[in-house]
């Protein structure tokens, strides 16, 4: 990891995922559900978990350890997931919600593309307590045609 | 969301009302009232409008197609062009234009089959560079009779008066500043009136900053001289031969058209009236996101009623108390009805008649008839019949094509009718009816029918019937629905690629309809028969791969056992003998992408048998669940379309579960192994 100029962070929503801490910066986070029956979808790429009901509707539910090319979860688990992303919610994966790190809880160790309208998230920060992996909703949901195998 | 963007989000919205208008307006200069100046006049104004507010949200190429459209109107009305074929058909083109950019800019799906917006513009320019002709006969410096041709009828009446009651008339020529030319403007209407009438006012398109303005004003002659005292300093009086522009006496005109002192200006520089302003008293309009919302809270309530009744069910087991468990079912039951209520009033929201789409069919056939040159009338039936607005969407263009089909295939041409002692414009007839939950819709002509021996022989031709076979009509008629298949021999500019019919019938089967095509006396005709709403389905629950799913009833035929005993086997697919027609057998684990399960010996397992558009297919499940009604929801609009999956519900124990999209098990994609999901 290169130290680049530190930025000033936004105030991160953190949850723990098969060891592993990340965090969406709290304006990117819309609920933090209780633990939710997901749904597999047949055809679909691996990092699409399946579908969940909230709020009376449907949303996707993705698994960011694919993104990283990491091993995912079994499909069809009870989960808890935090519901990202505006105005299309989807929902992302987590083993256990942790607690919210303000700016001054954080190091930025690894500066981050500034997003429009924000100040710079940083990819990976430093708190107290260990390392935070920074996640992206639009980077989580990437290429949402990537989601469908593709016909043969 | 800025209050500019929520504008422009609802005037986009609104312009969809505008073309509908557009297109009615244009359907009926088509239809020979291409002299009524009403028709002109709003058309004109709507153009106008149109072509003024997308400047202002800064849609160019909207702007520009309307300005177009506006030129084409302008001439007709000032009659200094006839409607041409080629005018008309240019100005239907520019309404598909216009909806192609409008559906752009609002995120819709684009099918590309109108003109470019500068093509469009440039084919406009062209017909009018070679149709319109300079005004003649007028005399060079009186401006009154071109101006004159600008105004409403209504404005033209009430100069008209103003002559039979021997007033001057004289038109007042002001520069206006584009912008801020509001109080100049009110200044000079403001002097007129101190000593006569302002009849109607047309202004000319603004030109560096600044607009003509002419205002046709009636008073006595001798303070014309003072208006020019008190008006705006660049106002020009110019005296008019009134009584050469009206030499007929004016009719006994209603009061109030007679001109007066004080009547206000009726044709102020103001945006165009909305078109559809009157059609929309009473109305509300709401975004189709928020009632989908609605419905979807609706079937939340309908999840909690479900599991209340199996709460219910377990305490009212334990209470002795008989008159308890009778007052409390009847509560049960009378929430049931109060939700069943609320459920159809919210779908009842969604609806939209059938107008709109009936009206665009006129068009189609005026199209057709002149590709084809016969000639060809539509009668239609049922226009306020309503379904589910995703429906009327899914049905505009299967039944443009059957229309488009019934005048090209099925009338003869003039000549023919009348020798076969018909009437030598034909009959395409459209009709809906509706029984509550399915919605009949027949298209049908009064042509020649069927042409079974062409059918035959093309079918011979192309081997898809043997050279001694003589299969029987049903056989044939099926024929013509197939991929590919047409009697023409070569394709023409409205048919003959044997691409339509087959794919006509695909979009009713994915609305869970079916379509037959009927011989008639006289005629074809084609009945299909959908489900009047799409937001709450009658479904059964199935099981396959340890998972549950839900099919839509309207494409179940009817649920069987299977032995491994009964299996044929043909073309390496196993296929079932039901009703003396090889059915082909797939299980539903296998085309999940999931293991079958090891069933081991000669049991029987169940099975769905499921037909759509004439089609059988038998789906093997592992399990049976039992009919209901199900609230239909999308997988969201985070998620692309996924083949096999036509949306989601939700259980009463809060579990998502997927509806299967039938039409793709027919014809399914090579099944994903579950190890290849990574």
């Amino acid at each position: 990891v290169t130290p680049a100029t530190p930025a000033p962070p936004e105030a991160l929503v953190t949850f723990t995922l098969a060891g592993t801490r990340y965090a969406f910066a709290v304006a990117d986070v819309v609920e933090v559900t209780a633990v939710v029956p997901v749904t597999p979808v047949p055809g679909t790429a691996a990092r699409l978990v399946g579908v969940t009901a909230w709020r009376g509707r449907t949303i996707p539910v993705l698994d960011p350890r694919r993104n990283l090319k990491r091993e995912g979860p079994e499909p069809d688990v009870l989960s808890r997931i935090l519901v990202v992303g505006r105005p299309s919610p989807f929902g992302v994966l987590m083993d256990a919600p942790g607690r919210v790190l303000r700016p001054a809880d954080l190091r930025p160790i690894q500066s981050g593309e500034p997003a429009e309208g924000r100040g710079s998230v940083p990819k990976l920060a430093s708190a107290a307590d260990g390392l935070v992996r920074l996640l992206d909703p639009e980077a989580v949901l990437g290429d949402v045609r990537t989601l469908v195998k593709e016909r043969r | 969301v800025s209050e500019l963007d929520r504008l422009r989000a609802e005037f986009l919205a609104e312009t969809e009302e505008t073309l509908e208008q557009f297109q009615q307006d244009v359907n009926r200069l088509g239809d020979g009232a291409e002299h009524d100046p009403d028709v002109l006049d709003r058309a004109f104004r709507t153009a106008h409008s149109l072509k003024g507010v997308c400047g202002m949200f800064g849609l160019a190429e909207m702007t520009s197609v309307s300005h177009a459209l506006e030129n084409v109107f302008d001439a007709l009305r000032a009659e200094r062009t006839e409607l041409t074929a080629e005018l008309l058909d240019l100005l239907f083109q520019g309404i598909d234009t216009l909806h192609e950019v409008l559906a752009r800019e609002t995120g819709r799906a684009v099918n590309g089959d109108a003109l470019p917006p500068e093509e469009l513009i440039a084919r406009v320019d062209a017909a009018l560079a070679h149709t319109v002709r300079e005004p003649e006969g007028l005399a060079a410096d009186d401006p009154l009779p071109a101006v004159l041709r600008l105004m409403s009828p209504s404005e033209r009446e009430s100069v008209r008066a103003a002559v039979g009651a021997r007033r001057r008339v004289a038109i007042v020529e002001a520069m206006f500043p584009e912008e801020g030319f509001e109080d100049p403007f009110r200044a000079l209407l403001d002097s007129i009136r101190s000593w006569g009438s302002v009849h109607g006012t047309v202004s000319d398109p603004p030109a560096d900053g600044s607009f003509r303005l002419r205002c046709v004003v009636s008073g006595t002659e001798e303070l014309f001289p003072l208006l020019k005292a008190v008006g705006p300093h660049r106002a020009e009086v110019i005296p008019c031969d009134a009584e050469r522009a009206f030499p007929e006496p004016a009719p006994a005109a209603p009061p109030s058209l007679a001109a007066a002192p004080g009547v206000p200006p009726e044709s102020a520089p103001q945006p165009a009236r909305a078109p559809s302003a009157a059609a929309r008293e009473g109305t509300l309009r709401i975004r189709v996101e928020r009632v989908d919302r609605l419905l979807s809270e609706l079937g939340d309530l309908i999840h909690a009623k479900m599991s209340l009744d199996a709460a219910a069910a377990a305490v009212l087991d334990l209470t002795p108390d008989r008159l308890k468990r009778t007052e409390f079912n009847q509560s049960l039951r009378n929430l049931d009805r109060r939700i069943r209520m609320l459920q159809e009033n919210i779908l009842r929201v969604r609806m939209v008649g059938l107008r709109t789409l009936f009206q665009k069919l006129e068009r189609t056939v005026r199209e057709a008839c002149r590709v084809t040159g016969k000639q060809a009338r539509l009668v239609t039936r049922g226009e306020d019949v309503e379904l589910d607005k995703s429906i009327v969407e899914a049905l505009t263009e299967p039944l443009v094509h059957l229309v488009r089909n019934a005048v090209d295939h099925g009338l003869e041409d003039r000549a023919t009718r009348v020798r076969a002692g018909k009437d030598g414009v034909g009959t395409v007839f459209v009709s809906a009816s509706t029984d509550g939950g399915r919605t009949t819709l027949e298209v049908g002509d009064d042509g020649g029918g069927l042409d079974f021996e062409r059918i035959l022989l093309k079918a011979r031709k192309v081997g898809l019937v043997k050279a001694d076979d003589t299969p029987p009509h049903a056989v044939l008629r099926d024929l013509v629905f197939r991929a590919g298949f047409t009697v023409r021999d070569e394709a023409g500019e409205l048919s003959g690629r044997g691409v339509g019919l087959d794919a006509v019938r695909e979009a009713v089967a994915d609305l869970g309809g079916v379509l037959a095509l009927e011989e008639r006396s006289v005629g074809t005709l084609v009945r299909m028969r959908i489900p009047t709403t799409l937001a709450v389905a009658q479904a059964l629950r199935v099981e396959a791969a340890g998972r549950p799913y839900f099919l839509p009833l309207t494409s179940v035929a009817r649920v069987i056992q299977v032995a491994p005993r009964d299996l044929d086997a043909a073309d390496e697919e196993a296929v079932l003998v039901l009703d003396g027609r090889a059915v082909p057998v797939r299980s539903l684990a296998r085309l999940l992408g999931a293991e079958e399960p090891a069933t081991g010996g000669p049991a029987r397992r169940p099975a769905v048998v499921l037909g759509l558009a004439g089609r059988r297919l038998v789906l093997l499940v592992d399990r049976l669940g039992s009919q209901r009604e199900i609230v239909v929801r999308s997988l969201g609009r985070a998620l692309p379309p996924i083949p096999g999956v036509a949306g989601s519900t939700e259980l009463e124990d809060g579990r998502t579960v997927l509806i299967l999209d039938p039409a793709a098990l027919f014809d399914p994609d090579p099944p994903v192994p579950a190890e290849a999901r990574s």
